[in-house]
């Protein structure tokens, strides 16, 4: 296993998924937020606005890039022209985290415009730690892999998601992204304790923590499903886990993620200020 | 896997096949409707998430 100079820290305070119709309103008043996190396949062209404004935004905050296309677990193996486009990326950006979603989203020649699940096996888990040597090959560091929101189980699962990203962790020399939202999300859909996996996560690893919103439907027997959707506000149950985790790791960088119904800069401020309200909390009994 | 991405994606791209086996709820059952969340955000993807082809170039 290679070991990879270790990102740059984003600070241990709230940042926000940068969109562009709030650049104006981020430049008001720069301190609201420490940081800012972009999705990596939005800004793979060599120029236009996008570009021009990631310049600017790049030298006032630390930049987390977040793949959403790799595709880690895919059986078909990674796109090297994507990986090249990303590496291509990182070189200029010099991100302070880059991280990535356990899930697939190609087959064959197609993508599939979803990250889907995988099951949990020694098989998948090999696959997994081969296809993140090579991206941490290819860009020259560390990344972090994100726990992903479930909706289905696998019969043929015979490890559990913790033992999983675990081995995986250990093995690749990869960091882990927490995203709490999804844990609480596939705690409910999988029926087991979210403090519960909470308790038995590899902290030790966490390099960031995510929050975002879900919204509610049940399945065919009338059991709650939760679905991961980033486009509402963090729910009070998730705010509760979030709580629950600092009080175990202290303060972490965390993101509020809002992809979709996207609100004023306002609301996602005050959802970053939430968020800085606990980090300063426990940051200080981290301190201690 | 190679066979269970096979039958995960062609169920994906037609609705009109059975879920794939092996995907269940915590209870055993067939996943039906928790599978078609994968479904419909396939074919009716937010659209402001990133849509990734193959190739993508983005400006």
């Amino acid at each position: 296993m290679s070991t990879y100079t270790h990102n740059n820290a984003l600070p241990h305070r709230a940042g926000v998924g940068y969109k562009a119709q709030h650049l104006n309103d981020i430049l008001k008043d720069p301190t609201s937020i420490g940081w800012i996190e972009i999705h990596a396949e939005n800004y793979m062209g060599d120029g236009g606005r996008p570009i021009a404004q990631l310049k600017h935004l790049r030298d006032i905050y630390p930049v987390s890039c977040h793949g959403v296309g790799l595709s880690i677990g895919s059986e078909t193996g990674l796109d090297p022209e994507h990986l090249q486009r990303l590496k291509k990326l990182v070189d200029w950006l010099e991100p302070a985290m880059f991280s990535e979603h356990l899930a697939w989203s190609t087959h064959d020649t197609g993508f599939l415009n979803d990250l889907l699940p995988v099951p949990y096996t020694q098989d998948v888990a090999d696959l997994v730690v081969s296809h993140i040597q090579q991206v941490q090959e290819t860009v020259g560091r560390q990344m972090l892999l994100e726990n992903p929101s479930t909706y289905v189980a696998f019969e043929q699962t015979d490890m559990s998601e913790i033992d999983f990203l675990s081995d995986v962790a250990k093995r690749s020399g990869c960091g882990l992204l927490l995203d709490v939202n999804n844990v609480f999300v596939s705690a409910t859909n999988q029926h087991y304790s979210p403090t519960g996996y909470i308790d038995a996560y590899p902290t030790e690893y966490i390099g960031e923590i995510h929050l975002g919103g879900h919204e509610e439907d049940s399945d065919d027997h009338g059991d709650t499903l939760l679905i991961d959707s980033h486009s509402r506000a963090v729910v009070d149950p998730v705010w509760s886990l979030y709580e629950y985790t600092l009080a175990k790791t202290g303060a972490r960088p965390t993101l509020i993620e809002w992809d979709n119904d996207i609100p004023s800069w306002d609301v996602l401020a005050s959802e970053a200020a939430q968020a800085n309200v606990l980090l300063d909390q426990f940051g200080e009994i981290a301190a201690q | 896997m190679s066979e269970f991405q096979d039958s995960f994606t062609d169920a994906l791209l037609n609705p009109d096949l059975a879920t794939p086996s092996g995907l269940v709820d915590p209870k055993g059952r067939v996943a039906g409707k928790r599978f078609d969340v994968y479904r419909n955000n396939v074919s009716n993807p937010p659209h402001t998430f990133p849509i990734c082809p193959k190739s993508p170039v983005w400006n």
